[in-house]
């Protein structure tokens, strides 16, 4: 608040002498006069005065009342407004979903009379689908009602690379979780290009450039391997793409039971009903056919493949690219040496060495049945017979 | 909670509901520094109080200690004392007796005895009050057990706030913010605000949230503050609708303790997190909620939790510099481009 003069109006003050008094909330202080001249008040006496407002001013001659307000007039600078953005044609909404999808919005056509978030998103599906004529893209998560309330980045989106059996394995035990799905499957098998499996798009050969490109895009957040069969591929696909920076995914049956502090590397692929006991460790990479049992305390290496029902006692330790057939009971602290094979069927009590090929010797013999009814008495009466 | 007529102003709301606690409460007693009439207080929080009920409200001398002392002593022989801090700045010389006493009897003495008492204070800069009459020192009081803070923004009926406070059998440290006392309540859906919903926490404080599009549309960004923070995000409301940018406020008044419970819904339905504290975002309020929403919702946030506060450094008094180390309209706009531009 201004409180009251100290010089009339028309007086001549010196620099640093006190003209006047204010007084803010907490205190009551003195206006010195910022330069020599004769004095013209402005402001009344007990008047509530902003900051910056010119409560008086000095000239150095003495000057009417209206020259003094025809001189503020004339020097009086605009109130300075925020800095006033370029004018533009589009919403801000807009600009900022064209540089999310790294668009250029000048070249978005707008629907109305400004370009909106529908325009940019309308042109980003559009983009979106003819670089999927050219190549096969992965689908933007754009204009879907569903999507935008819990759009894709709250599920991992999975790319899964190969298109056999395998890929509808993982896209099974997918549908039965929520925190991953998958958006494209990826084979060199040109017969299945621009078919679907399960649902998801089959995009085109396995090609890492291209999914740099997609993953840097934002259309996918992890690759997974879906190929059992071949150690080296899985071991060769693995190093080259994490080696140009793409995230492997675990894809885990909803019906697999973990224990307690599983530690867990990426890329495996876990099938129905497996089991890892607690504190187990898993490496990288590996692939768990359907009731492979991990006791407690064992430790998986790198690129296994293992078939259905590998059942593990205690603290067995596997090395990296061991390849396990079906049916394999292994006893407790036995180490598996890497790059071995093992048949299926064989109790393993011993350790094994690093490249071992273990054969099973369990023979069986098969024999024709008889033709017509076949019953159980007959079958031991024939037994007798022979 | 009653709703208040739109127009009523922050100040006159909490006046009026200081008289009513007056009238209806024999038990309850006032004071605090130079709030007698005709002076009323340093923000007229009380004036005419004081001749209304002139044999139960006092002026003290200038000794936060012992105002709050007093009012402890007070409210453990059954008086329903409602103290004032001019300046919430001053609160720290109150600290023991709210942290190590007003807190601390009902647990130490095994539920024989309460402790209904109210702290009133202004906190809040943005006046040009410099360095030790504009600081949000509520931030000292969070996550103390059994000390409530209330803190009303001009989205919450202040007054009913300030009567659900009084009522409530812990010590309250109720903090109002300077620059809301002219501000008139906005409590309702008109202007920018579009949709305007009140629910209560579980600690029976109400949880405001307000949005600038209509209820069926999915916001864009969450920004979650309190207290004085509402005159800064309001003002967004209305040029974000111009702009398709839908945003959702949230404003919990009970700031500690926290449910987390109405945050993280109004959290979850962008994914989006902005929060707004005045004071300084390192060890904040901010912090809290950040932990409280990753707790609760994990991966549905796309984006990590943005906290926005005042710069690290003592409040300037010079108002040229005061803007720039305190949160303005202007830092949240852009924290809500920068969040909208990257995810």
């Amino acid at each position: 608040m201004f409180g009251e003069w100290s010089k009339p109006s028309g007086a001549w003050v010196t620099k640093g002498e006190v003209v006047a008094v204010a007084e803010t909330t907490k205190s009551v202080f003195d206006i010195e006069a910022p330069a020599a001249g004769y004095l013209t008040l402005l402001a009344a006496p007990g008047a509530e005065v902003a900051i910056g407002e010119v409560i008086g001013v000095l000239s150095p001659t003495v000057v009417s009342l209206d020259a003094v307000h025809a001189w503020l007039v004339a020097t009086a600078t605009p109130a300075t407004e925020t800095t006033a953005e370029p004018a533009r044609s589009w919403t801000k909404k807009a600009e900022l979903l064209a540089e999310r999808h790294k668009v250029d919005i000048s070249q978005v056509p707008a629907a109305g009379d400004r370009v909106t978030e529908a325009d940019v998103e309308a042109y980003v599906v559009a983009r979106t689908s003819s670089q999927k004529t050219a190549r096969g893209a992965i689908q933007a998560d754009v204009n879907d009602t569903v999507d935008d309330r819990y759009p894709a980045n709250r599920a991992q989106r999975l790319l899964i690379i190969g298109g056999g059996n395998g890929a509808i394995q993982i896209i099974d035990a997918l549908q039965g979780v929520r925190h991953q799905r998958a958006v494209a499957v990826i084979d060199d098998n040109r017969a299945i290009h621009g078919k679907r499996i399960a649902g998801v798009p089959v995009l085109g050969a396995i090609d890492l450039s291209w999914a740099v490109d997609q993953h840097a895009a934002g259309l996918f957040d992890a690759a997974v391997i879906s190929i059992s069969t071949s150690i080296p591929f899985r071991e060769r696909i693995f190093d080259e793409w994490k080696s140009r920076g793409i995230p492997f995914a675990n894809v885990i049956h909803p019906s697999a039971v973990v224990g307690m502090n599983v530690t867990w590397g990426e890329g495996n692929v876990v099938m129905a009903l497996c089991h890892f006991g607690a504190c187990a460790t898993v490496g990288d990479n590996n692939f768990l056919s359907a009731y492979c049992s991990i006791e407690h305390h064992c430790v998986l290496g790198n690129h296994c493949s293992f078939g259905p029902s590998v059942v593990t006692s205690s603290r067995v330790r596997f090395g990296d690219r061991v390849r396990c057939g079906t049916g394999i009971y292994i006893e407790p602290g036995v180490t598996i040496g890497a790059d071995s094979i093992i048949a299926s069927g064989l109790a393993i009590w011993q350790n094994i060495p690093e490249r071992s090929l273990l054969k099973a010797h369990l023979g069986y013999s098969i024999r024709g049945l008889a033709t017509g009814t076949v019953t159980v008495e007959r079958c031991l009466r024939k037994r007798r017979h022979t | 909670m009653t709703r208040a007529t739109p127009h009523l102003t922050y100040v006159e709301s909490l006046r009026r509901a200081l008289a009513e606690i007056m009238a209806d409460d024999p038990r309850a007693v006032v004071l605090g520094e130079d709030i007698l009439d005709p002076y009323g207080g340093a923000f007229k929080v009380t004036q005419g109080l004081s001749t209304r009920f002139p044999e139960r409200v006092f002026a003290t001398p200038i000794a936060e200690a012992s105002i709050v002392g007093v009012s402890v002593g007070l409210a453990l022989r059954g008086f329903h004392p409602i103290a004032e801090i001019m300046f919430g700045d001053f609160i720290a010389l109150g600290a023991d007796q709210l942290i190590n006493h007003a807190a601390k009897y009902p647990a130490m003495y095994n539920g024989a005895v309460q402790v209904p008492l109210v702290v009133r204070t202004p906190m809040g800069g943005g006046r040009g009050y410099g360095p030790t009459h504009s600081q949000s020192l509520e931030r000292l009081f969070f996550g103390i057990p059994h000390l409530k803070l209330i803190a009303a923004s001009h989205l919450h009926d202040a007054g009913a706030l300030l009567k659900l406070a009084a009522a409530d059998p812990e010590p309250v440290l109720f903090v109002e913010n300077k620059l809301l006392y002219p501000l008139a309540l906005h409590l309702s859906a008109d202007g920018a605000v579009r949709s305007f919903a009140t629910t209560l926490d579980r600690f029976g404080y109400p949880v405001t949230t307000a949005t600038n599009y209509p209820a069926a549309q999915i916001p864009d960004v969450t920004v979650i503050a309190y207290g004085g923070m509402s005159r800064l995000v309001l003002p967004l409301f209305d040029e974000f609708a111009g702009e398709e940018i839908r945003v959702l406020a949230c404003f919990p008044s009970c700031i500690s303790p926290l449910d987390p419970a109405p945050l993280a819904e109004a959290a979850a339905a962008s994914g989006r997190v902005i929060v707004v504290e005045e004071s300084q975002t390192a060890f904040g309020w901010g912090a809290e909620v950040a932990a409280q929403l990753y707790a609760a919702l994990g991966a549905q946030l796309h984006a990590p939790v943005q906290r926005l506060g005042a710069a690290p450094t003592v409040i300037p008094a010079a108002k040229s510099l005061e803007d720039q180390v305190l949160v303005s309209t202007a830092v949240i706009r852009d924290a809500v481009f920068e969040l909208l531009r990257s995810t």
